[in-house]
């Protein structure tokens, strides 16, 4: 197996576009998402070979759910990206899982999956590099450009300033100044103003063109699909205040929920990618690719736009940075954006779909197509963000799929019938769909595990698997 | 060195190589927020420096496969 091939299942469209919009927006996690992202598959690779896993309905139904929830992070991502180019949400995920299953149920899928990664990739490096040439100066002069900037406000040129643009999920914006805000399309917006220590709620029905004024501490809700046009020169509702907050945020980060990232992302990547052999000489090259693409890309559009986050979908800061080259190759750009996302996601659903089959054995293609079709329907619904899914997907298949199977090693063993994996893959999935679960009533000393419960459920699944391993 | 010696050194380095930033952001003195030519020390390294070590470590793991 080549390390294109067995790459392919890691980055998805929905991780680059986290990656890009966590590094555009400043977001403290920022960093760390670059590292384990590029990283966490090096990491996988060099796990040791290992027999495959017998069958059982238990693997099988755990490699489905985690199917389903990655391949609804991908094509929500589709479908935010289909929206903000005017498309309608639907269209882009029935486009998108269209081709996804028609590629992957053809004969020798797998050898195309390589050819797609590296089209995807190399469609999204030619897009940042004709970027970078526009912008002028090199990934590190941006950085501290950006980092220089006394305050993130809408430029002139700002598709929000001259056209207004479409909100992909519901949003409430807080404002620090005053700020006259005109609806594109008819809409009802919620103010809340703050009047001293009172809050006053209002409902505006705008017809387009209307326009709502706000005071500093106000907060403006808008539903998904609405259009709002704002002021050039104001500051971008949201964003860091300045540059040098933008730039100190990822300094400040709790290492809690840095460490609950780093597992979900490093088990994560152990469950899809395999081990590998040694003609994988193009694994480090990409892995460098997406660290060093993915930081350049995030600060480039930070500093081309930094409202590329309003929308609320991390499509937008991807989709951001063609606006810095001119007119006629903005298109061109934005195309070729799309289409490199889309070979993205194909190479990564047949990642997927061996993940699946290695599961499901001579019944595959059935199982694939339903799973295909239920994250398709999944991906629909605007109100949850690809992060979403893509966390819990990660998540889940390092503690029911990773852990287990770190913790079984080699052993044939059953148990009550049961292979070693398959109990300590139920127990890792049962004490993460718990932990989910509960989240909300923990106690705040136990609020990490809430938000990441693979840091508890993955040593709970490799305990379980390695002392039931161990010869009493 | 065995081959397998040789992964598990390397899976310990990368390991290492993710764990850096949070260990870096408990020590006191901020050591993250350093700039260098302009840019923070935290930036370059998960950026550049921990990706091309952890690609160094894994062409390394393999070469004595």
């Amino acid at each position: 197996m080549i390390a294109v091939r067995a790459l392919a299942a890691w980055p998805g469209p929905a991780l680059v576009a986290a990656v890009v919009a966590a590094v555009a927006a400043g977001a403290a996690a920022a960093p760390l998402l670059v590292l384990a992202a590029a990283v966490a598959p090096l990491l996988a690779l060099l796990q040791p070979r290992r027999a495959a896993a017998p069958s059982h309905p238990v693997t099988l139904l755990i490699a489905a759910a985690v199917a389903t929830l990655l391949l609804w992070a991908h094509l929500a991502l589709l479908a935010d990206a289909a929206t903000l180019l005017g498309m309608r949400r639907w269209q882009g995920t029935v486009l998108a899982a269209a081709l996804a299953l028609l590629v992957t149920l053809m004969p020798g899928a797998a050898r195309r999956r390589g050819l797609l990664l590296a089209a995807g990739g190399a469609a999204l490096l030619l897009v940042l590099v004709a970027a970078g040439a526009a912008v002028g100066i090199t990934p590190w002069a941006a950085w501290r450009e950006a980092a220089g900037r006394p305050a993130l406000v809408f430029s002139g040129r700002s598709a929000w300033v001259t056209d207004g643009e479409r909100f992909v999920r519901r949003a409430t914006l807080a404002f620090d100044e005053a700020h006259r805000v005109v609806a594109v399309t008819p809409g009802t917006f919620r103010v809340i103003e703050a009047d001293g220590t009172r809050r006053v709620v209002r409902d505006w029905r705008l017809a387009a063109g209307d326009a709502v004024s706000l005071r500093p501490g106000d907060t403006l809700t808008a539903e998904a699909g609405s259009r709002l046009r704002f002021e050039p020169g104001k500051h971008v509702p949201g964003a860091a205040a300045s540059g040098s907050v933008w730039a100190d945020a990822a300094t400040r980060a709790s290492p809690t929920p840095a460490l609950g990232m780093l597992a979900t992302l490093a088990l994560g990547a152990c469950a899809l990618v395999p081990a590998g052999d040694r003609r994988m000489a193009a694994a480090p090259a990409l892995s460098l690719a997406l660290s060093i693409g993915a930081a350049s890309w995030g600060v480039y559009a930070t500093l081309a736009a930094p409202e590329a986050g309003l929308a609320g979908s991390p499509a937008e800061a991807l989709l951001s940075l063609p606006r810095a080259a001119s007119r006629p190759a903005h298109g061109v750009l934005v195309a070729l954006v799309a289409l490199g996302l889309l070979a993205l996601f194909v190479a990564a659903a047949d990642g997927l779909r061996e993940r699946v089959g290695e599961a499901a054995g001579a019944g595959w293609p059935t199982v694939w197509t339903v799973t295909m079709m239920t994250a398709a329907v999944a991906a629909t619904v605007p109100v949850v963000d690809p992060w979403t899914p893509l966390a819990a997907g990660l998540g889940l298949a390092g503690a029911a799929v990773a852990a287990p199977r770190l913790g079984a090693g080699n052993d044939a063993r059953r148990v009550l019938g049961w292979p070693l994996e398959a109990i300590g893959a139920l127990l890792g999935a049962a004490a993460y769909a718990g932990l989910t679960v509960l989240s909300a009533r923990m106690p705040a000393a136990l609020a990490p595990l809430g938000a990441t419960p693979v840091l508890a459920a993955a040593p709970a699944a490799w305990a379980v698997a390695r002392l039931l391993r161990t010869p009493r | 060195m065995s081959a397998d010696r040789g992964r598990r050194i390397a899976v310990v380095v990368l390991i290492v190589v993710l764990l850096l930033p949070p260990l870096a952001s408990v020590l006191p003195g901020s050591p993250g927020a350093v700039r260098v030519a302009g840019v923070t020390l935290l930036w370059w390294y998960a950026a550049l420096i921990g990706p091309l070590a952890a690609a160094l470590t894994a062409v390394l793991s393999r070469a004595l496969r």
